[in-house]
């Protein structure tokens, strides 16, 4: 028979340790793609943010497919708002937003 | 004559003085030991300090300040408690981040330095530019700091504490550090 003080504490490890361990939480594709989401919000004063997509893990099955790669995003991250706008990479961006999935040019490699 | 008439009186007398001197032992044992001296600096402990705080996740860098309040006890040598840690910041390219935390500490005090350690449990928020929801973390994991009182008043202290912890998640880990001035009482 278990004594009450293991069973408490079995019971807190699990309360703690849990959502910790089974809820993956923020997936890399997630933060690295909002984040050069919201670099190029920054950079491109015409370009509305809530126009581009980035993945979310805890969306439904047909989540609509992100504007940016995970690659794409780690390069945009490492410009500046400089060669972002001599890239033409705004004018990218918006066109990616304004048509989800169509083939374009890599935003950054 | 007179010698030997001390000498006989001396032997004589012997027990009873060897009889005598143990009863004072044990009248000196039985009695109750003068009180130890309080220690000064026991008793109740509030510490608040707060300063600038830098985290990464996924390689993204966190950057902004803390907030943190901890309650518990304490004598001359060390002290335990518990409390509350609130961050309000940005990542390097202005997503919004907010984490709030509850900890567990323990420390030492050795002169004017405090070491200790502890752990941590933490939810951490994003803000998502792409929409309005938030991107979640759940976090645990130990963290130890360093500190040095600055300035002190009897239990009083003016605190600068150099803090470091490693959280783990469920897909990696966020390390972080923060420089906190506080006010312990």
């Amino acid at each position: 028979m278990r004594r009450p003080a293991t069973a408490l504490l079995a019971l807190v490890g699990v309360l703690v340790m849990g959502p910790v361990l089974v809820d993956c939480g923020i997936e890399a594709s997630e933060l690295l793609c909002e984040d050069a989401a919201a670099l190029l919000a920054s950079c491109c004063p015409s370009l509305d943010p809530h126009a581009l997509t980035c993945p979310d893990s805890h969306a439904a099955c047909e989540a609509p497919s992100p504007t940016f790669s995970i690659e794409e995003s780690r390069c945009l991250r490492a410009l500046d708002c400089a060669a972002i706008r001599a890239r033409g990479i705004c004018e990218l961006a918006a066109a990616r937003a304004m048509s989800p999935g169509a083939a374009t040019r890599p935003l950054c490699e | 004559m007179r010698v030997i008439r001390t000498a006989l009186l001396a032997v004589a007398l012997a027990p009873a003085a060897a009889s005598a001197q143990t009863a004072a032992d044990w009248r000196a044992a039985a009695r109750p030991l003068p009180p130890r001296p309080r220690d000064p600096m026991r008793g109740f402990m509030v510490h608040i300090a707060l300063g600038p705080s830098i985290r990464s996740l996924h390689g993204v860098g966190i950057y902004g300040g803390d907030l943190r309040l901890d309650l518990g006890g304490r004598n001359s040598r060390w002290f335990i408690a518990g409390g509350l840690e609130a961050h309000f910041g940005r990542t390097g390219h202005g997503l919004e981040t907010s984490l709030l935390g509850l900890r567990f500490n323990f420390g030492f005090f050795l002169g004017p330095v405090v070491v200790g350690g502890g752990f941590e449990l933490v939810g951490l928020q994003i803000q998502r530019v792409t929409s309005d929801q938030s991107l979640d973390q759940v976090a645990l994991g130990p963290r130890a700091f360093v500190g040095v009182d600055l300035a002190r008043w009897e239990r009083r202290a003016l605190t600068l504490t150099l803090d470091a912890s490693a959280l783990l998640t469920g897909n990696g880990w966020i390390p972080s550090g923060a420089l906190l001035v506080g006010f312990r009482l």
